[in-house]
């Protein structure tokens, strides 16, 4: 289990307790987290799961692939050094916690 | 639990009494132990309509190709579509990781950031379209303002160019009927595709940005994306993107003059709206299904597939699944999970056009509910194209409205 602590723009957060092997995206949509859309579920084509991941947690992830850069530049608000798409973050046994910032807005 | 004989279906979803009975057939499978049959038609295939099991099945490529092998050397799928198409869809039939190495040529242009440049050209044809029509109080608006909107946008998005979106839309509709028929533009088809193969071989030499010169300079496996594969997913593109959106938006003029009492949060509630379109799309997806050809034994939902069996991811039928869409049937524009749909089917192959064609229908009925008052639809006057394919597409649809000054494209 993976505990995901989503803090939205407005500094409202939400904490959920991931199963391995579910993406941070996906457990958002599925408990109803807002700020991620995730319009494309998950196949890098759409740039709509945009998140910031907390600089301490950034290292614990796999790095950013070419395509993930890629969409990263298409997102709807502008990508900063610590993002990534949910999608393409899974929890894991080895990841105990994780704490990402949603941007205002996805799309 | 594995059933000895299978259960069966007369479905063929090419024909007029799918057209005219497909609701019906889908809460007839849906109220079987399992929405899943067999039917004799076209050689025999699966055809699925559980939501689950079809996102199952567009999600596990390595079980269901969607390849098309036209040349009997691969796997043997059958591409995405019963009967197979004899021109392979480079892109569409084609499964990980070369797929994936294709579409991220093209799925730049189609994110959010990009949307930024589409939806202020789409607003600016369906004006200058409307302004052609709007002191009259009258006009075909399929004809006269909806298709020439979504074709010079698709073509605009594209590079291809917007001049000749006429005999593009011609092309188009005719593409879809079979072959061998009569009006099939063979002629047209053969010299569109050669243009597309000279705009590659132009930009290749003189790139500009564009979705052409990023095919005809893009790399997959570390070799140059070949003139076939640029010419195939360029004939993706330009007739994959009007025809669809067209038909959802007369779908959401027609839901909406049915469900008037909409039509005031429409306009004024953004969120709204966007869910309204989801609805639209959940309850009339442009595609009947999306095919797979399974390349090793499978159990789904208690059958067994065998290796090489067709099966037919009936998507309009999934989105009236009603273990996902309660009350299925039944219009709800407030419907919480109306996203869900798969309307744009699901997995690696999903429409990677949707955000635009969300925009465009989302942003055109804005844009008549604000200019066209009193809008009638002459229900009379709707012509569906002919069963092509599945598709649902529309060619006429009369209206009349309050006449009105044309509109400023400035504001």
């Amino acid at each position: 289990m993976t505990k995901i602590v989503y803090t939205a723009h407005d500094g409202g957060s939400t904490t959920v307790e991931a199963q391995p092997g579910n993406s941070v995206m996906e457990t958002a949509t599925r408990n109803g987290v807002p700020g991620i859309t995730g319009e494309c579920g998950g196949v890098l084509s759409c740039a709509t799961c945009h998140v910031f991941v907390d600089d301490e947690d950034l290292e614990k992830l796999p790095p950013v692939s070419d395509l993930e850069d890629e969409m990263l530049d298409g997102a709807a608000v502008d990508r900063e050094p610590n993002s990534r798409l949910s999608c393409q973050i899974k929890a894991s046994e080895d990841l105990e916690t994780l704490r990402v910032r949603t941007p205002e807005y996805q799309e | 639990m594995t059933t000895i004989t299978r259960p069966t279906l007369d479905f063929d979803h090419l024909s007029d009494h799918y057209r005219r009975n497909w609701v019906r057939t889908a809460a007839e499978l849906h109220a079987r132990p399992e929405p899943i049959a067999w039917t004799e038609h076209h050689g025999g295939y699966w055809v699925v309509g559980s939501w689950d099991a079809v996102n199952r099945i567009g999600q596990d490529w390595e079980t269901f190709t969607s390849f098309n092998d036209v040349e009997g050397t691969g796997n043997g799928g059958r591409g995405q579509s019963i009967p197979p198409n004899a021109y392979r869809l480079d892109l569409g039939e084609s499964d990980p990781p070369l797929h994936t190495e294709r579409r991220r040529l093209e799925v730049p242009f189609f994110t959010p950031k990009a949307l930024r440049r589409w939806r202020p050209v789409a607003r600016k044809y369906a004006i200058e379209a409307l302004n052609d029509v709007i002191e009259s109080g009258t006009c075909d608006l399929v004809r006269d303002v909806i298709i020439p909107t979504t074709a010079r946008t698709t073509l605009y998005v594209t590079g291809y160019g917007g001049d000749d979106w006429e005999d593009t839309v011609a092309v188009a509709h005719r593409s879809m009927l079979p072959p061998d028929h009569a009006d099939f533009p063979m002629q047209e088809l053969g010299r569109m595709r050669q243009s597309f193969r000279d705009h590659l071989t132009q930009r290749r030499a003189q790139p500009n940005g564009d979705l052409i010169s990023a095919l005809a300079t893009g790399t997959v496996q570390e070799r140059e994306l070949t003139l076939d594969e640029g010419e195939s997913m360029m004939n993706a593109l330009v007739f994959g993107g009007f025809d669809t959106t067209t038909a959802t938006i007369v779908s959401a003029l027609l839901l909406l003059d049915e469900h008037p009492e909409h039509r005031e949060r429409l306009v004024a509630d953004e969120r709204f709206r966007k869910n309204f379109v989801e609805e639209v799309l959940r309850l009339c997806p442009p595609p009947a299904g999306m095919a797979r050809t399974a390349v090793r034994d499978v159990e789904l939902l208690g059958q067994r597939i065998g290796k090489g069996e067709s099966v037919f991811m009936w998507l309009a039928a999934a989105n009236r699944d009603p273990r996902t869409f309660p009350d299925p049937d039944t219009f709800d524009p407030e419907r919480a999970n109306a996203g869900d749909h798969v309307a744009f089917s699901t997995g690696h192959h999903r429409c990677l056009g949707s955000p635009l064609a969300k925009a465009e229908v989302a942003d055109f009925l804005d844009l008549v509910c604000r200019v066209l008052p009193e809008l009638s639809i002459d229900r009379d006057s709707i012509v569906q194209e002919p069963a092509q394919g599945g598709e649902n597409g529309y060619q006429h649809m009369r209206v009349t409205f309050r006449p009105g000054k044309p509109l400023d494209l400035e504001k």
